[in-house]
């Protein structure tokens, strides 16, 4: 892959500042990623990961300590040179948390002002706005002020602004994150189909990890400034790297033991008995480990099934979400998340056999 | 954002109806005031206009018959329109400058908003009358020295304070700090991202605070003007002092004239004129009024995130020196001119430093009435600025609550009223209502606790205004929700969010009734002396060691409170 192939290069970037009792935070450490031409790279991690620091040092909005970043072949900032191309030279599209749209325009004037501020001709200004108002469907609401429209609409005209200048990396600050669950769910899928459509390259910030599987086509998970893990949605969900990962993503149920044996396959010591997981396991024998499962690869039956890891359980608390079956099962004192799916539900007390495929399990350090 | 504005009167109803002690409470106090800035008012008035039970209108044929009415009128615009001008575009641009800015003196941003405070005016523009007095001022001392030593020979100026210049640039020094603290406070309130989707956008520093920041804080640079234009209208300690010796009348030094000049004083023709005052003020509201309502100005916080800062290279230092020699002009320079005088036997420019000593000290400390109008002064500031910042608490309160109600805007259009009546009338009113039957409060420490009190009601609830506002309704809100009453969630949560707001507030009033000089000038005398009534009577008798000294002494207190507050701000935070 040529260099020109990468949308966004950040390279070694930090960003420290100092507290108001002087101790110094590092709320971007020493990240590296490449986000290629049309991907999706959603920043995923809990409040205070530093997600929104580093989307804010791509924007130019905030000055990392160290660090290069590069759009396409631009280099855009580099501490050592001295290099720093100031926010409104950057050409990037950017979608606010709050949305940001100003309140003394028109949702028109307000999808114009990136395409005047870049000089763009009157019949480019105009034409391009009609084609975005378009495609977001809000022409009939161009004339309006922000504060008459709803939240869903204020968020189409946030992303309308952003996509007006036809930017190749478009920046996303949460965006979802003050609308309500329904639109936020449609919305969700509008802006999917609007990025696969157009193409843009983009870069988003969230907390929400739902969201995160849906939008992206890569994940970078991050903690204490730094990248847990970055891969495919998939690769998160079904092979997390860490047991940071695995908690943060999705519901998790956690075996704790001891590892044993490590050949081809891990031997793992556990309350439950010995679990004999088939993929290779990065820590050392006899460290202490965990087994994590996802709930909705358990099943309940009423008799042992033999091609699984299997054990006999107690249905301690059992409900019915509506796309499946919630239950709490106890195992030998080890509580697990077990989600089936199926119109009977069971009632708490049943005695009955989970069992789960063995390549199904994850084994992760503890450190 | 969600759309706060639609659901507002709906909740607010809501809670109106909700009518418990803590709003009847608020409600009495805000009536209290009502009465005590109405009752003296109203009685001026009819015992003006209609004197012995019949309408009489001589007074407006005395008035348009006053002597050169038209140049006074046209000083009057002229000074107050001009300073306010320039201080609006001084002020905003300092508050960008903090605000958005890598301007970097982070003292600067808590001092500015209080430093003309430091000095009072009155103090303040003596200490200028010392520096740049064509013949004796210490800064044409200092410059026709330079001069001189250039092989230019001048005898007088080249400084002359007692100008059209002169007047309008001390007028300028205490007109800042209102727009600044204004403009200061919406920048801190706008969403900073609506300027970084701006920069995002494309559009460099300059563009984005014309499209974008200027636009947002219209209001509040609309809010900073009409304070400017109101305090320029009332501002009588520069103009008795500048004016005079210019030859440059102002409205408010011709209404003092007429009170105090002949005896009985010319209540009615001052009336009269002060109406002119309030016409202009009423006029500046009704337009900023206007400007407010016409857009739908959504004011939601971001994160409390700080904005990024506009570096400003080259134009850093700039910037810097600009605001450092503000500061320098309107409290250090003014004080040095003080105290220089303050030591010397008598005034002269060049300092002979044999002759220095604390003997003016000692006269105005001997026990005589300097000593008590000081003493008197200190207490009517600290007691004074306690009561009225917990009435202007409770009235703000009670507005917000009741947002919308006739009686509301009755009350908020009261509390603004002493800012546009010249003080002089309400002292006026003050003794006319107060003095003599049934209160019989003629010459006491009361009749000033209340007059002011009622002077500083507008300054008062305006600073009580733009803390609750900060607050924010959710957090009030959240409290009632939580189960707490309007009572305690007034104390628990409003009251101490408040705080720091408050302070400045107080900070001000001390500042303001420790220096005033305007009403005191009225209704203290020989029994009830208070330091503004002392500093003019030194003044016309041109006892200039006397003045520095006791111009000293009240500066170097007011600091001290200034700045204790700053500091007492500072830590809590």
């Amino acid at each position: 892959m040529s260099v020109s192939d990468f949308q966004l290069r950040i390279d070694h970037l930090s960003k420290s500042y100092k507290r108001q009792d002087g101790t110094p935070v590092r709320a971007v450490d020493d990240i590296s990623v490449e986000v290629s031409k049309g991907d999706f790279l959603v920043l995923l991690g809990p409040s205070g990961c530093g997600k929104t620091t580093l989307l804010r040092c791509v924007a130019g909005l905030e000055r990392p300590t160290q660090g290069k970043i590069f759009l396409g072949d631009r280099l855009i900032l580099d501490t050592a040179s001295g290099v720093e191309i100031p926010p409104e030279k950057r050409r990037v599209g950017m979608v606010f948390q709050s949305y940001a749209l100003w309140p003394h325009m028109t949702v028109e004037e307000n999808i114009t002002y990136p395409l005047r501020m870049r000089g763009a001709s009157k019949d480019v200004q105009h034409s391009k706005v009609r084609r975005v108002l378009d495609m977001m469907r809000i022409t009939d609401i161009a004339e309006q002020h922000p504060g008459q429209i709803s939240g869903g609409q204020q968020q189409r005209v946030a992303l309308a602004r952003a996509l007006a200048c036809g930017d190749e990396l478009i920046l996303f600050d949460e965006p979802l994150s003050n609308v309500d669950a329904k639109v936020r769910e449609h919305l969700r899928l509008e802006l999917l189909r609007m990025q696969r459509e157009l193409g843009f390259t983009a870069l988003y910030v969230t907390h929400d990890q739902e969201e995160a599987m849906a939008l992206a086509t890569k994940i970078a998970v991050l903690g204490n400034g730094r990248i847990a893990q970055l891969g495919t949605p998939q690769d998160i969900y079904f092979r997390p790297l860490s047991l940071y990962v695995g908690r943060f993503i999705g519901s998790a149920n956690q075996i704790d033991g001891h590892l044993t044996k490590q050949s081809d396959s891990a031997v793992i010591d556990t309350p439950l008995g010995r679990i004999r997981v088939p993929t290779r396991c990065i820590a050392a024998k006899g460290s202490h480990v965990t087994v994590l499962s996802r709930p909705e690869h358990w099943s309940l039956t009423s008799a042992p099934n033999q091609n699984d890891l299997c054990f006999e359980a107690k249905v301690r608390a059992s409900a019915f979400v509506g796309s499946h079956n919630e239950y709490l099962v106890e195992v030998s004192g080890v509580e697990l998340q077990i989600w089936t799916l199926g119109q009977q539900l069971l009632q708490a007390g049943s005695k009955m056999w989970c069992s789960i495929p063995t390549e199904s399990l994850v084994v992760l350090d503890r450190g | 954002m969600p759309n706060l504005t639609s659901d507002r009167p709906r909740s607010w109803t809501a809670i109106r109806r909700r009518v418990d002690g803590f709003s009847i409470f608020t409600g009495l106090i805000s009536i209290t005031i009502l009465c005590l800035v109405l009752y003296p008012l109203v009685r001026v008035v009819f015992d003006t206009f209609v004197p012995d039970g019949a309408l009489d209108l001589d007074v407006f044929r005395d008035a348009a018959g006053q002597p050169q009415l038209g140049t006074v009128l046209l000083n009057t615009i002229g000074v107050v329109f001009g300073a306010t001008l320039i201080a609006v575009i001084i002020g905003s641009t300092f508050a960008w400058l903090n605000e958005r800015t890598d301007v970097g003196i982070n003292w600067i941003a808590r001092v500015l908003p209080v430093v003309p405070l430091l000095v009072p005016p009155i103090a303040g523009t003596i200490g200028w009358v010392l520096l740049a007095a064509p013949r004796s001022g210490f800064l044409n001392g200092v410059i026709r020295q330079a001069l001189s030593s250039l092989g230019y020979e001048i005898f007088e100026g080249p400084l002359d304070i007692f100008s059209w210049a002169g007047l309008i640039f001390v007028y300028v020094l205490y007109l800042v700090p209102y727009v600044y603290l204004t403009v200061a406070a919406s920048l801190q309130n706008i969403d900073p991202s609506l300027e970084e989707a701006s920069r995002v956008s494309g559009s460099g520093v300059l563009a984005t605070l014309l499209n974008i920041t200027l636009p947002s804080v219209k209001p509040a640079i609309a809010a900073g003007t009409v304070l400017a234009l109101i305090t320029g209208f009332s501002l009588f300690s520069v103009p008795v002092i500048i004016g005079g010796q210019a030859d440059i009348e102002v409205l408010a030094v011709r209404i003092v004239h007429l009170m105090t000049a002949s005896y009985p004083p010319k209540t009615g023709v001052a009336m009269v004129l002060s109406s002119l005052i309030i016409a202009f003020v009423g006029l500046a509201w009704w337009l900023q009024a206007r400007m407010v309502l016409r857009k739908n100005y959504a004011t939601i916080g971001g994160r409390g995130i700080r904005a990024t800062e506009v570096r400003l290279g080259r134009w850093r230092w700039l910037a810097r020196s600009a605001m450092v020699a503000y500061l320098l002009m309107t409290s250090v320079l003014p004080l040095l001119g003080l105290i220089l005088v303050s030591l010397q036997p008598f005034w002269s420019a060049t300092v002979n430093p044999e002759m220095l000593s604390f003997e003016n000290y000692q006269r105005i400390f001997n026990g005589g009435s300097t000593q008590i109008a000081l003493r008197n002064s200190v207490l009517l500031g600290i007691v004074g600025a306690t009561v009225g910042m917990l009435i202007a608490s409770f009235i703000t309160v009670f507005l917000t609550r009741n947002r919308g109600w006739w009686l509301s805007n009755l009350i908020d259009g009261t509390t603004k009223l002493p800012g546009a009546v010249s003080h002089l009338v309400i002292g006026i009113a003050f003794i006319g209502a107060f003095a003599g039957p049934p209160f019989y409060l003629h010459g006491t420490i009361a009749i000033l606790f209340l007059v002011y009190i009622v002077l500083y009601i507008p300054q008062a609830t305006f600073s009580a205004a733009t803390a609750l506002a900060q607050v924010g309704e959710q957090l009030s809100e959240a409290s009632l929700v939580s189960g707490a009453s309007q009572t305690q969630t007034f104390f628990r949560v409003t009251l101490p969010l408040m705080l720091p707001g408050l302070a400045a507030g107080w900070t001000m009033l001390f500042v303001l009734i420790a220096g005033d000089i305007t009403a005191s000038s009225m209704l203290a005398g020989t029994s009830n002396p208070v330091s503004g009534f002392v500093i003019l009577d030194l003044w016309v008798n041109g006892s200039f060691p006397d003045l520095a000294a006791l111009g000293t002494v009240i500066s170097l207190m007011t600091s001290a409170v200034v700045l204790a507050t700053l500091r007492l701000a500072r830590t809590k935070r």
